[in-house]
């Protein structure tokens, strides 16, 4: 057996030195004020399991097991500590980024009271600035734990994150763009799907087409040149994985799509219109669903007869053209084959990930609520942020998906009007009507916790 | 640069490696000491829990239909194939190995040593695994973020109109 333990003290010693440098990083990051309580609770939890792992690193070279692992074998195990070590270097600059003051702070209680609503009260969020222009959430408490887990830490360690905590990312250069941050829910979308388990009802209802399948395994190994030729168990393993992978991901951002329409209604469509056509061809796919495809299934969603706003409706049209006046080319059989087998079960996809979300949190249906947008999108007009409707017993703070509702069709169908009115340019009024969607979010917001301590 | 989205997946295939880790260590150790611990065979279950994801994975273009497993069984059957073997496998050649494996698996959990050389493979090919896993998130954490989905969808455009 190759050992040579010169060299596995020297490369330990390197990690244990990286664990050092990282303890003496949290010890800055916990200098810093946060808004909440949950990153220094997440920066303890880390300085801990880093704890953890240097103390193991140091015992290693006295464990009868690691010794009598092969070198390469004793490398593996070594390297994996590395990327452990990248993995809590990067929940640390979550934390780190939370405080970067890009904005999106009111956002925070409302998402935050939607993801309790939907998951329990043992349930925060980071909600933080990316440099890219996507969004995306990651369930940090879940990947901490499950790492940590793999180094055996201590379960009063693995105590200390609360129940589930999610990083929420969004495009820090778009902050001011704040109604387009209904996308987000498509993200809340992601936690939801998870817990519901919706895998497991909306994945069984997609059928697999097998004799398709067999002729692209056949002209996969057809087309191989000899000196490539890799055998017929590599071509099905990686056909297998391909397919069984596009169709679980692609499944799953289709229901989160359903899931953030069914949080915000219309808003939600809107401020997907107004993103994912960034980028690039309507049909093109990477390991996200052809936005054609997407669009098309948000547009099945929206009955658009109950909006009332001439331009708003002219530019619903105009996408709904777009998206559906031609079928999906799709880039590659493969993505014909997982894109053709989830579409011809898209209407039960939606209704059951429909039916989920309304027993557990109940669904937003703008047609129930067109007096109260409507009143809002007259505050608008006048200037004021939409945070309350007047009723006959007196004055209520809007719903979350009102305002945010009220705001995408005052900036479709009033930013015209505005600019004329005071003299802004586009770009002016455009962040002016924003800033008063975003006081609303917190006003409202105040209003509510009022509400809920009287 | 390292994603806030690359988490999830850095932390699913560490989760894996770390498991893998510790069955690799297990049969170093039975080689080693030619006896078996009650850890070791609980550690073997899991052991055994991989090879039954590589058979559903291996059984599924064939038969299976899609369900909340069926990423992960294919994953795991995609990483057998790379592990077992350089050279291009037949479907019975693949199957043979992973049933020698399951025979010497079981044997262990059920406190029976095997001999040295069936232990010796059963390393070798957890070993194997091992290394892919932490191939995987060395390319998570170094490699681009994005866009680059399994090498078969960029094959299957070899023959556009296969499967229209």
């Amino acid at each position: 057996m190759d050992t040579n333990p010169a060299w596995r003290s020297h490369v330990i010693q390197a990690q244990v030195d990286r664990c050092l440098a990282f303890e003496d990083h949290i010890v800055r990051l916990r200098r810093r004020e946060y808004a909440s309580e949950l990153p220094p609770i997440i920066l303890d939890f880390l300085e801990k399991a880093s704890g953890h792992v240097r103390r193991r690193l140091r015992h290693l070279l006295r464990e009868p097991e690691f010794t009598v692992l092969s070198d390469s074998e004793a490398q593996t195990e070594i390297g994996r500590y590395l990327d452990f070590y990248q993995g809590m270097y990067l929940a640390a600059s979550l934390v780190e980024r939370v405080g970067a003051g890009d904005g999106l702070v009111e956002l925070y209680m409302p998402l935050r009271r939607i993801l309790t609503r939907a998951l329990g009260e043992e349930t925060d969020l980071l909600l933080l600035p990316i440099p890219s222009v996507n969004y995306s959430l990651q369930p940090v408490g879940e990947g901490l734990r499950k790492v940590a887990k793999g180094v055996d830490i201590a379960p009063a360690t693995l105590s200390m994150l609360p129940g589930s905590i999610y990083a929420v990312g969004f495009p820090g250069l778009q902050s001011a763009h704040f109604v387009g941050q209904c996308l987000l829910a498509h993200e809340v979308g992601h936690a939801m799907y998870a817990r519901y388990k919706l895998a497991d009802v909306l994945l069984p209802l997609v059928q697999k087409d097998e004799e398709h399948l067999g002729e692209l395994a056949r002209s996969i190994a057809t087309a191989m040149p000899d000196d490539m030729a890799i055998g017929e168990v590599r071509i099905k393993a990686l056909l297998s994985t391909a397919i069984t992978r596009a169709v679980e991901r692609w499944v799953k951002e289709i229901a989160c799509d359903i899931i953030g329409y069914a949080l915000l209604g219309p808003a939600f469509l809107m401020s997907a219109l107004h993103f994912l056509p960034l980028w690039g061809p309507l049909d093109d796919s990477t390991e996200y669903p052809p936005n054609r495809m997407r669009l098309h299934l948000l547009f099945d969603l929206l009955d658009d007869s109950g909006i009332r706003y001439r331009r708003v409706r002219a530019f619903l049209k105009t996408w709904r053209d777009a998206v559906s006046f031609k079928k999906i080319e799709w880039g590659t059989p493969l993505d014909q084959l997982a894109g053709e087998a989830i579409m011809t079960v898209s209407p039960q996809i939606s209704r059951v990930t429909l039916e989920q979300v309304k027993d557990r949190v109940g669904v937003f249906d703008y047609r129930d609520r067109v007096d109260h947008i409507h009143a809002l999108v007259e505050r608008m007009r006048q200037g004021i942020p939409p945070n309350e409707v007047v009723t006959a017993t007196g004055p209520i703070p809007a719903s979350f998906p009102c305002v945010m509702n009220a705001g995408w069709f005052s900036l479709l169908d009033d930013l015209g009007a505005i600019r004329r009115e005071h003299g802004w340019s586009e770009k002016e009024a455009k962040d002016k009507m924003n800033a008063w969607v975003a006081k609303a979010v917190e006003l409202r917001e105040i209003q509510t916790r009022w509400q809920e301590v009287q | 640069m390292l994603s806030e989205r690359d988490f999830s997946e850095l932390s699913n295939s560490l989760a894996a490696g770390f498991d893998l880790d510790k069955i690799v260590r297990t049969l170093a150790h039975i080689v080693s000491t030619r006896s078996i611990r009650l850890e070791d065979r609980m550690r073997l279950t899991a052991a055994k829990g991989l090879l039954d994801e590589i058979r559903r994975g291996e059984r599924w273009l064939d038969s299976g239909n899609f369900d909340a497993h069926s990423a992960q069984d294919a994953l795991a059957f995609d990483r057998a194939a790379g592990a077992l073997s350089m050279a291009p496998l037949t479907t019975e050649e693949f199957n043979g190995a992973i049933s020698r494996l399951e025979t010497t698996i079981d044997s262990l959990v059920a406190d029976r040593l095997p001999g040295e050389e069936e232990i010796s493979e059963a390393r070798s090919f957890y070993g194997r695994l091992a290394r892919r896993t932490l191939q995987e998130s060395h390319r998570i954490v170094s490699g681009p973020a994005h866009g680059e989905g399994p090498t078969v969808a960029t094959w299957t455009q070899i023959q556009p109109g296969a499967a229209t």
